[in-house]
C-alpha cells in the first residue's frame, strides 16, 4: 500500500521516514488484532524495532497516538463517539443555514507546524544537553531531544520552541534593544531580562521564571499574565495555572539532575525515557508506586539500577532499548 | 513572523473583524460571547495556517474559516454534554481532575474530527476495536467483511488519528 500524501507530509514534519511510519502503523494494527496468541507478532515487532533507530523514531509517533487513545476510558469512548456522526454534522450545518450546500471545509485547517523540526536552527539529540550563545548574547540551553527556531531580523528577535522540546533561555546578558519574543505552542512569551525554563512535552506546556519577568500571552482569547521570578505557569486547554517554582524545579535538568518529588513510577519512567532511545515502560501493578529523589541524567541505566534498590520492582532488558519494569516476582 | 505578515494580519483585523463579529452573531442566534470568541479563533487559525487571502477575497476567506469553527464548536459541545453524562453516572470520588477532563475532551474532539472524514464502516471498525474490546475476527463478522478488510479499515483510521491526535 502506498503512503498517502497527508501521512508523508506528517512524516516529513516530524522528521521520520514515511515508509517506516507506514510500517509502524501496520505494526500497531497487527498488535491490536486481539486474536489469541500473538507472541510471534510481538516478537517480530520487537525485532523490527531493534533493527534500526529510525524504526524506533517512527514507532514513537504511533505510540504517542496510541497513548492518547488509551487515555480515553472505553465507557467514555462508547458514550461520546457514535458510529454514525452524520446527524450531528447535519444539525450543525443546519444551524449555519448551509445544509445541502455542499460546503467544502478548508483543507488549510489541517495544516500545522510550519517549521520543520529537522530544519530547526538549534537542536539536541536524545540524551544530550547542549548550550548555545545566541547572536544577541542570550544563552540558550537545550534539554534532551529539543529544537528551537530562530528568527532575528532588523526589528525583532523571535524564537520558536518546537513541540517536544525543553529549554532554558537566559536573556539577561543580551543588551539588545529589539523586542524579544518566544512562541511556545499557541502561547507567546516576552522575557524581560529573564532567565526562564520553557517546556512543551507530551502536549503539556510550562513556563518557569528563575530571574526577571516574563509576559505570557496564552492565546485562545485568554488575557496576558506577568510572571515574576519564582513563578511557574502551566498551560492547558483548561487555562493557565500559576504556581510557585519548587526547589526541585529550579535545580533540575539544567544541572543534569532529574528531580522526583513524590512522582508516580509511571510518570517518572516517562520522564526518564525522554533521555533514552527506545521504549521504557512499566506494568500497571507498579505504575502507582511513588518515589522521590534526585537522579543523575548522564546514565539512565544507573538510575534504573538504583530504582531496583529502592522499590519492589524488577527491570527487564529485552534489548538495551526495549525496557520493561515489572513487580518483583 | 515577518513584519509584512504582521501588518497584513493587522489590516485584516482592522478592516473585517467588526464585520465578521456581526456575521457570526447572526449565525449564532445573537450570542455575542461565542461570536467574539470565534472572531479571535478565526484570526488565530489564519495566523497558524500561514495562508492569506488574495485581494478582494478577505471576507470569503474569513467566513470559510469561521464556518468550520462554528461546526467544530457545536460538535464539541455535543461531545462535552455526552461526556458530562458519563461523568454524572460515575461516583464522585472517581471524578477526574478538571485538567484531565479538559485533556479527555480535547482528545475526544480530535478523534471525532479524524473519524468524521472516514467512511461509516471504517469508523465502526475502529470504535468496535478501541472502545468495545472486539477482536478483528469479531469485527469482521459483525460488519460482514473479511478480516483483511478490517485491517485496512483500522489502518485508515489510525492514519487519520495519527494526524489529528499528534499535531496541533
Amino acid at each position: 500500500m502506498s503512503t498517502p500524501a497527508a501521512l508523508r507530509g506528517y512524516a516529513e514534519r516530524q522528521g521520520v521516514d514515511p515508509a517506516r511510519l507506514q510500517a509502524a502503523l501496520d505494526w500497531q494494527v497487527a498488535l491490536w488484532a486481539g486474536e489469541g496468541d500473538d507472541t510471534a507478532v510481538k516478537r517480530d515487532w520487537a525485532d523490527w524495532l531493534a533493527a534500526d533507530a529510525a524504526n524506533r523514531r517512527a514507532w514513537e509517533q504511533v505510540e504517542r497516538m496510541a497513548q492518547a487513545l488509551e487515555g480515553i476510558a472505553p465507557e467514555v469512548g462508547r458514550h461520546t463517539l457514535k458510529p454514525d456522526n452524520r446527524i450531528s454534522r447535519r444539525r450543525a450545518l443546519g444551524l449555519l443555514g448551509l445544509a445541502g450546500a455542499g460546503v467544502v471545509l478548508g483543507p488549510m485547517l489541517a495544516s500545522s507546524t510550519p517549521v520543520r523540526r529537522t530544519l530547526a536552527d538549534y537542536r539536541s539529540g536524545v540524551g544530550e544537553r547542549r548550550r548555545f550563545a545566541l547572536p544577541d548574547g542570550s544563552a540558550l540551553m537545550l534539554n534532551t531531544d529539543s529544537a528551537v527556531g530562530l528568527d532575528f531580523s532588523a526589528g525583532q528577535r523571535h524564537l520558536t520552541v518546537l513541540p517536544g522540546s525543553e529549554i532554558a533561555l537566559d536573556s539577561r546578558a543580551a543588551g539588545d534593544p529589539r523586542p524579544l519574543s518566544v512562541a511556545l505552542g499557541g502561547a507567546r512569551l516576552q522575557p524581560d531580562q529573564a532567565h526562564a525554563l520553557l517546556r512543551d512535552v507530551g502536549g503539556a506546556r510550562e513556563v518557569g521564571v528563575l530571574a526577571g519577568t516574563v509576559t505570557l500571552s496564552p492565546g485562545a482569547g485568554q488575557p496576558p499574565q506577568r510572571l515574576a521570578a519564582g513563578q511557574r505557569a502551566r498551560l492547558s486547554a483548561a487555562g493557565v495555572r500559576i504556581e510557585a517554582l519548587s526547589v526541585a524545579q529550579r535545580h533540575g535538568w539544567t544541572e543534569g539532575v532529574l528531580q522526583a518529588d513524590r512522582l508516580r513510577l509511571e510518570d517518572f519512567l516517562a520522564e526518564l525515557g525522554r533521555y533514552r532511545h527506545g521504549l521504557l515502560y512499566c506494568d500497571d501493578q507498579v505504575a502507582d508506586l511513588v518515589l522521590s529523589g534526585a537522579y543523575p541524567l548522564r546514565d539512565t541505566d544507573y538510575v534504573l539500577e538504583s530504582l531496583v534498590q529502592a522499590l519492589p520492582i524488577a527491570v527487564h532488558y529485552r534489548t538495551p532499548w526495549l525496557v520493561r519494569v515489572s513487580a518483583l516476582s | 513572523m515577518s513584519k509584512a505578515l504582521q501588518s497584513e494580519i493587522g489590516s485584516l483585523y482592522h478592516d473585517h473583524a467588526g464585520w465578521l463579529f456581526g456575521w457570526l452573531r447572526g449565525r449564532l442566534g445573537g450570542d455575542t460571547a461565542d461570536a467574539a470568541d470565534l472572531v479571535q479563533d478565526t484570526y488565530v487559525r489564519l495566523m497558524v495556517s500561514g495562508r492569506y487571502p488574495g485581494p478582494g477575497e478577505s471576507r470569503a476567506f474569513l467566513t470559510q474559516i469561521a464556518k468550520g469553527l462554528v461546526i467544530d464548536m457545536h460538535r464539541r459541545r455535543a461531545l462535552e454534554s455526552a461526556y458530562r453524562e458519563v461523568l454524572a453516572q460515575q461516583p464522585e470520588a472517581q471524578a477526574p481532575s478538571s485538567e484531565r477532563q479538559a485533556i479527555t475532551l480535547e482528545t475526544l474532539a480530535r478523534i471525532d474530527k479524524a473519524l468524521d472524514a472516514l467512511p461509516a464502516r471504517v469508523r465502526r471498525a475502529f470504535l468496535l476495536s478501541r472502545f468495545e474490546g472486539r477482536t478483528y475476527p469479531q469485527i469482521a463478522a459483525s460488519l460482514g467483511v473479511s478480516q483483511s478488510a478490517v485491517r485496512k479499515y483500522m489502518l485508515r483510521a489510525l492514519q487519520a488519528c495519527l494526524l489529528t491526535l499528534n499535531e496541533a
